[in-house]
């Protein structure tokens, strides 16, 4: 896909704004009303969902160039799909969260970088981690865990920790944490250590297409090899890479795809897994965007808009509207319910309608105060529904919330989901 | 734009609050019902000169100031939705006033809230509700300003039956005159608090704001109070799932109850109309009639389009919906026995589909909230829509007659496959405002901008409609025509003017001079101070 495919698509948002807020009829307060960080923060009308289609289509027509001022407002945003879930509850033909995409996309191809960026980028080049880190040393985190080896081994579950996970030293005793619990429901499962590669998510999010079709080949080839019934992830950033990006680009993974949070319910569900529970917590649950409304299974189109009934516009074949509503919710919300000692409140945006964490989108990597500013507007709204603790389920996003805390020497605490079923 | 207006424009606001980027200003260009006035895509002609990001009256006032002193001219919007919002030559300087989002007060014991511009609809609501209040949310939509519709510009609403039209409910006003003088009105210009619109302190109101409003042609409004009414129904209405059409309520409000009777003519729907009226028994009426009402509401097109086909037939023509909303349970019961007196007295008849779970849920969250319903149903199935008498406010039995003369004149347009193919039956409407001495009708017409000669036939239709109307010396709806006005080059009020019992012009001009000496104020959607040649 490119600029002009989203020619039809371009004309089609109506400038309403519901793209800057969560639905109308699940607002509670003002407080927390709003959707998308980019507009909240940055104001300007072309720092929204319907702002950026503008944006795009005054390029596409050559009504204006490509200046410093759009550049920055092309990447200041997370790309987590909150207006594009607002926008398909009134009409379907606009996809703003794909146009924003393909105007980064077209960035890359003109040139227009951001230094931060490039990094990232060339980290992945050396290293298959966004971060530069050495590749061999991505399995380390499973040391002394007894995984099989898929490279060698046959296992009927892959399990794909992702870059976050993989080097993030804070987060170690998570993915540890979700290998074991694996173990213990006697689930045969297999790692590909210091050969998984990134998912290559983070580079699609910022433009770096080509990028991403390397590592989607290299892990349909590795899954292939490999025998597996499921994949399984504890990343939900790689998850949405999965059921998202790759068929997105044509890329198919022939296998069942499973965030850790969907493996565990499904797990205790069939009481293969016993949640441990410890000392008693009011939680609260962030639903990541890469797992909710951005994990939800994309499916290809390649039809037509055709009219019937004098103008109304319907695509041939049926097209799927992307509403967020087949991301994963109730599984992490089933595993909080079972957890004994834990008290589980929502907050006011939840779901397909969720905050960002901030994180997202490379802002994170070149836009440091407002993925910051973002996460401290999530952190907020977990302490006003009166919770000891935000849960998620997302390397990402944790890691976002714990340095917005720490730079404010804030000790509210924020658990990973997994951490909860080992029983903090 | 002029060098030195701009830095001054920097030095009030800082350099992030301040724009004239090319890119970023056709994001302000962009607007539906562009396609009416400039090329067949949705940016206008006019790109603004700069856009502007105020947080406080003070910076408003300034940067009018600014533009006073350098000739420019500026207009201001809140949420931006509409073709009003848009400039209406080069050169404008605009407000965009995001930044003033406070919600300052919400007055539970004198029963009003103050709002700065970009305080939506369903924020406030939301407060307002947990406080045991209600708002007039607009059928425009929960994301339009309430501020904005109080003071600036007409939108009516489905609760207009109970708690009146929002020019009557706007109270205390604050107001940045064209020329940078900051006025009060009613008892805030006096210092005595925001409780009324008409003093202690100037009583400007008539001139303010009218029955449709100066859309920025006369300044800009700052702050205003909004007059909040007693609410019997929950703090919340929780409801699970985000697609209008899969939306459910968790638990239906046990003071509530839907009527959704029919009638054999529209003449016998007036008159039932005209009685919930005058008993004051309902919280909120409305009108989707069922071409619309099938092309809208499907969870995506493909099932509208399998809705028209297959629901239409079954759907009675003359229907409307009513919600009642008690403070108590014998009140909600009086409520219904002087229902069915009504519609036994009418011989209308319940159509009980729409008022079991499902409809029942959407159309109650609807007709309390508004929520993505209004937006969904006129701008999914085609891309665009532009209402026909929007703005048809009529005594009784005005109704009837606005009614069946736009069904006529559309159904022939509908029959060129240039619109959406609605019957002729795309009503929206609350269709009783207050308690039912005003009645008021609008035509919702769909069409897709992205094929002109359906952006024509909207265009024709609606000069063809608004003709008509005046040969029965019948109400031209002024928001209709600004818009074909603006497509045809032609001043509003130019053109509507020649069809009324007096030349009203003569006066608003006067106020335009008197407010607006130097003219700085975009009168686009409003009335220029002196005649165009």
């Amino acid at each position: 896909m490119a600029l002009q495919d989203y020619e039809k698509s371009m004309n089609y948002c109506i400038r309403c704004s519901h793209c800057k807020w969560i639905p109308f009829n699940k607002i509670k307060t003002k407080r927390f009303s709003a959707n998308c960080p980019a507009i909240s923060r940055y104001n300007f009308h072309s720092y929204s969902g319907g702002g950026r289609v503008a944006i795009a289509q005054s390029l596409f027509l050559g009504r204006s160039e490509m200046t410093d001022e759009i550049r920055e407002t092309i990447y200041r945003c997370q790309l987590c799909g909150s207006c594009q879930v607002a926008c398909h509850l009134i009409g379907e033909i606009c996809e703003p969260l794909e146009i924003a995409r393909e105007l980064r996309i077209k960035c890359v191809e003109d040139g227009e970088l951001l230094p931060e960026h490039m990094l990232m980028i060339d980290g992945m080049r050396k290293e298959d981690n966004p971060f530069g880190e050495p590749k061999a040393r991505r399995g380390d985190w499973a040391e002394g865990l007894s995984l099989k080896n898929i490279n060698t081994d046959k296992a009927d579950v892959i399990f794909h920790a992702g870059c976050r996970f993989s080097y993030d030293a804070d987060l170690r005793s998570i993915v540890r944490g979700a290998a074991t619990l694996l173990l213990k429901a006697g689930v045969n499962v297999g790692i590909a250590g210091k050969e998984e590669a990134c998912c290559g998510g983070r580079a699609f999010d910022v433009g770096y297409r080509g990028q991403m079709e390397n590592y989607a080949d290299d892990i349909i080839s590795r899954i292939k090899a490999a025998g597996a019934t499921k994949l399984v992830t504890p990343c939900a950033d790689c998850y949405s890479a999965f059921m998202q990006f790759y068929p997105m680009i044509r890329k198919e993974l022939d296998i069942e795809i499973l965030h850790t949070t969907e493996y565990f319910a499904r797990l205790i569900k069939e009481g293969k897994l016993k949640p441990r529970g410890g000392s008693s917590l009011r939680v609260t649950y962030h639903d990541p965007c890469h797992l909710g409304r951005l994990g939800e299974p994309y499916i290809p189109w390649n039809g037509t808009w055709k009219k019937v009934w004098g103008q109304l516009n319907i695509p041939d074949p049926p097209k799927q509207v992307r509403r967020g509503t087949g991301g994963v919710y109730e599984p992490p919300r089933e595993i909080l319910r079972s957890i004994p000692g834990i008290e589980f409140v929502e907050m006011e945006r939840i779901r397909e309608y969720s905050w960002c964490c901030g994180a997202g989108g490379g802002v994170r990597e070149a836009y440091e105060d407002f993925s910051e500013w973002t996460a401290l507007e999530r952190i907020a709204e977990a302490k006003a529904v009166g919770a000891d603790a935000l849960v998620t389920t997302c390397g990402w996003c944790e890691r976002n919330f714990k340095d917005a805390l720490g730079k404010r020497n804030d000790d509210f605490k924020v658990y990973d989901i997994t951490e909860l079923l080992m029983g903090v | 734009m002029n060098d030195e207006a701009y830095k001054m424009f920097e030095s009030v606001l800082g350099p992030d609050n301040v724009s004239r980027d090319p890119g970023l200003l056709d994001a302000y260009t962009y607007q539906w019902l562009g396609e009416m006035i400039g090329e067949p895509n949705r940016f206008g002609p006019f790109r603004p000169a700069c856009v502007t990001l105020p947080s406080t009256t003070e910076e408003v006032q300034a940067i009018v100031r600014v533009c006073n002193r350098h000739g420019l001219k500026f207009k201001a919007h809140s949420t931006g939705w509409g073709l009003y919002a848009n400039p209406g030559e080069e050169g404008v300087v605009m407000l965009d006033l995001r930044r003033m989002n406070r919600l300052i007060e919400i007055n539970e014991k004198d029963m009003y809230a103050v709002v700065e511009p970009y305080v939506i609809w369903a924020q406030l609501q939301a407060e307002a509700m947990c406080r045991g209040l209600n708002c007039v949310t607009i059928g425009a939509g929960s994301c339009t300003s309430a501020l904005a519709n109080c003071t600036s510009l007409m939108g009516t609403a489905n609760n207009n039956v109970s708690m009146g039209y929002n020019e009557r409910n706007v109270l205390g006003v604050e107001w940045v005159l064209p020329d940078g003088e900051i006025v009060r009105l009613g008892s805030p210009g006096s210092g005595a608090g925001w409780i009324s619109g008409d003093g202690p302190g100037p009583s400007l109101r008539g001139i303010m704001r009218g029955t449709f409003g100066a859309l920025g042609g006369l300044g800009v409004f700052t702050k205003c109070a909004v007059r909040l009414y007693q609410w019997g129904g929950p703090a919340e209405l929780p409801s699970e799932n985000i697609v209008s059409m899969d939306e459910r309520l968790l638990e239906y409000p046990e003071n509530a109850r839907l009527f959704v009777p029919y009638f054999e003519s529209r003449v016998m729907m007036e008159e039932a109309l005209a009685r919930i009226g005058e008993s004051e028994v309902a919280y909120s009426t409305g009108l989707l009639e069922r071409g619309l009402l099938t092309l809208g509401l499907g969870v995506d097109n493909l099932n509208s389009a399998e809705m028209r086909e297959s629901l239409l037939p079954t759907i009675p023509k003359n229907f409307f919906t009513c919600l009642l909303v008690g403070n108590s349970a014998r009140e909600l019961e009086y409520q219904t026995r002087v229902m069915n007196q009504i519609l036994e007295q009418t011989a209308g008849r319940r159509f009980e589909m729409m008022e079991q779970e499902g409809f029942r849920d959407i159309i109650t969250l609807f007709l309390v909230k508004g929520g993505s319903v209004p937006a969904k149903a006129v701008f999914s199935p085609t891309g665009s829509f532009n209402p026909l008498l929007c703005g048809f406010f009529g005594t009784r039995r005005t109704l009837v007659k606005g009614m069946d003369d736009a069904e006529e004149i559309k159904r022939k347009y509908i029959e060129s496959g240039l619109l959406a193919d609605d019957m002729a039956e795309g009503g929206w409407s609350p269709l009783i405002m207050d308690h039912g001495h005003m009645e008021y009708f609008e035509h919702e017409t769909l069409f897709d901008p992205h094929v002109p000669e359906s952006t024509l036939a909207l265009i024709m239709l609606t000069i063809e409609t608004n003709q008509s109307l005046a040969d029965k010396k019948l109400m031209i709806p002024f928001a209709s025509q600004v818009k074909v006005a603006r497509a045809q080059g032609l001043s509003v009020h130019d053109s509507i003017a020649a069809h009324m019992n007096c030349d009203y012009r003569t006066w608003q001009r006067q106020f335009k001079q008197a407010f607006d000496p130097n003219d700085a104020a975009d009168s686009c959607n409003y009335i220029t101070p002196k005649p165009k040649a």
